[in-house]
């Protein structure tokens, strides 16, 4: 195959040659550097074989050595196709556009991908890319990707780290935010720390101040864990910047109730479908269907770029959107299944409201009142707890 | 190592063909003798030949040093044939090496 390839680039010469010493012909051409290949006997003083182009210029003076008589049969391969292409100026013309036009759009930015977004959107930090002059159609000599990424952390003080990568048109943002951090006071004002949530401690490390309760022990939010004052053996009183860190467990119940009998969207069975492309940023539709083609529907939105590798995409997206028809119809659900659909949602809100606590132990039940299923949910968990407040606050509220 | 009588003149290829076989040497590397190749049935690759004597779709046959490699079968092509090499394809039948 390799070797197919490369003749083909090279051109090669199918030729007929017929005389009485074939074998010498072929023994005094492979002497002198001039290979063959595909070498078939057709006739006992003739055969065909093929040749590369600069060894059939070669192959003269040993043909008539050796009385053997040449005729091309037939020629193939890159050069003679070029050779044949070179009269049609229209198509050279073409060919010379397109490269340079490929050459002149190759220096423009035609994508941009955002990695590392958690709280931020992808819309804030391309806002952000915007203002500082990178975006789709900017020219990539223009941009300084150090520039960017000094001036974007200057802006804003949500992320820690930026990367700003250029692959040709395709420009890679790696956006890294800053994590949630406790605000904490000045390391020289004296403060007290108090628990900021209910529950047992499990355990409990003061690394400055007195100590002020004990594992084991339950506290209340807004109770005292660390003193910042502390008193000497010789009853001299020291303020100092009480610091401590204290696990606590804790136990969350969240309930929710579903109905046995629901309304539910079904499909109709009608379907539409409609296609969009985008170019850059620009939005071209190609259907005539109505914003709104149903009353209740479902729409699915699919969209396909155009790539040849990740580094290799062009601004040219596809997209698909179906509309499928909806009508509310009664559904009854099988107890299993409210049960099922209830664990998981009370998982999801004991997520939302517990991120940073770490369960230990869950309790799921579930029964029948009222014709509604309720589902109790009790989870024991083991949270961080303590806030630094200035001296004198702890009675109240962090 | 043979004993020799004394004034037999041994030729020096002789003598490199003994040195090559003590020194567990591929001969190919050092000497001007052929390597042939089959695969299967189907496929015959010749190293180092001296050009083809006789070339037909039932009979090749190839000289080597010292020998001639007749090739013989059905529909039989000379696939590649450069200055050091010769393939040939097609049912092969029968490898001799004449000398």
């Amino acid at each position: 195959m390799l070797m197919q390839c490369v003749n083909f680039l090279r051109g090669s010469v199918r030729i007929s040659v017929q005389g009485a010493g074939i074998e010498r012909f072929l023994n005094v051409c492979a002497a002198n550097g001039i290979a063959f290949w595909g070498v078939h006997r057709v006739a006992p003083d003739r055969i065909e074989a093929s040749v590369r182009i600069s060894g059939f210029f070669a192959l003269r003076p040993y043909a008539r050595r050796t009385m053997c008589r040449i005729r091309v049969t037939g020629k193939s391969g890159a050069p003679f196709y070029g050779r044949r292409l070179r009269r049609r100026h229209a198509l050279v013309l073409g060919a010379v556009l397109c490269a340079a036009i490929l050459y002149a759009l190759s220096g423009f930015v035609w994508t941009i991908s955002i990695e590392g977004c958690e709280s931020m959107t992808q819309a804030e930090v391309m806002t952000l890319l915007e203002q500082n002059g990178l975006y789709i159609g900017a020219r990539t000599s223009g941009i300084n990707a150090g520039a960017v990424r000094n001036a974007l952390l200057e802006q804003t003080d949500r992320l820690s780290y930026l990367a700003v990568n250029l692959h040709g048109s395709h420009a890679q943002v790696i956006v890294r935010e800053h994590g949630v951090v406790r605000e904490e006071l000045d390391i020289d004002t004296p403060c007290d720390v108090v628990a900021d949530k209910t529950g047992v401690i499990d355990s409990l490390i003061v690394r400055s101040g007195t100590a002020m309760t004990e594992v084991g022990k339950t506290v209340e939010a807004g109770e005292l864990l660390a003193s910042g004052t502390m008193l000497s053996q010789q009853g001299e009183t020291w303020l100092v910047h009480a610091d401590a860190e204290a696990t606590l467990r804790t136990w969350r119940t969240v309930q929710l109730a579903l109905s046995d009998q629901i309304d539910a969207a079904v499909p109709t069975g009608e379907i539409k479908t409609r296609h969009a492309l985008i170019i850059g940023s620009k939005r071209l539709n190609l259907y005539l269907v109505e914003s709104a083609p149903f009353a209740c529907y479902d729409k699915k939105v699919e969209k396909k770029s155009l790539s040849v590798s990740e580094n290799l995409r062009f601004p040219l997206t596809l997209v698909t959107e179906t509309y499928i028809e909806l009508e509310r119809a009664p559904l009854e659900l099988s107890e299993e299944k409210c049960a099922e659909t209830l664990h998981e949602r009370l998982l999801d809100m004991l997520e939302r409201q517990a991120a940073d606590a770490a369960v230990t132990e869950l309790d799921y039940r579930f029964e029948k009142k009222d014709g509604r299923l309720v589902a109790t949910l009790q989870a024991e968990c083991l949270e961080r707890c303590g806030v630094q407040v200035p001296l004198g606050a702890a009675d109240g509220q962090p | 190592m043979e004993k020799r009588d004394k004034g037999q003149k041994v030729p020096w290829r002789e003598q490199v063909r003994q040195a090559v076989a003590e020194m567990d040497v591929p001969a190919y590397a050092l000497l001007d003798v052929p390597r042939i190749e089959l695969t299967g049935s189907g496929q015959l690759l010749i190293e180092r030949h001296h050009g083809v004597l006789e070339y037909s779709e039932e009979c090749i046959r190839v000289a080597a040093r010292d020998m001639t490699i007749r090739v013989t079968g059905m529909e039989l092509q000379l696939r590649t044939m450069t200055q050091t090499e010769i393939a040939v394809t097609g049912l092969i039948a029968s490898v001799e090496l004449q000398r």
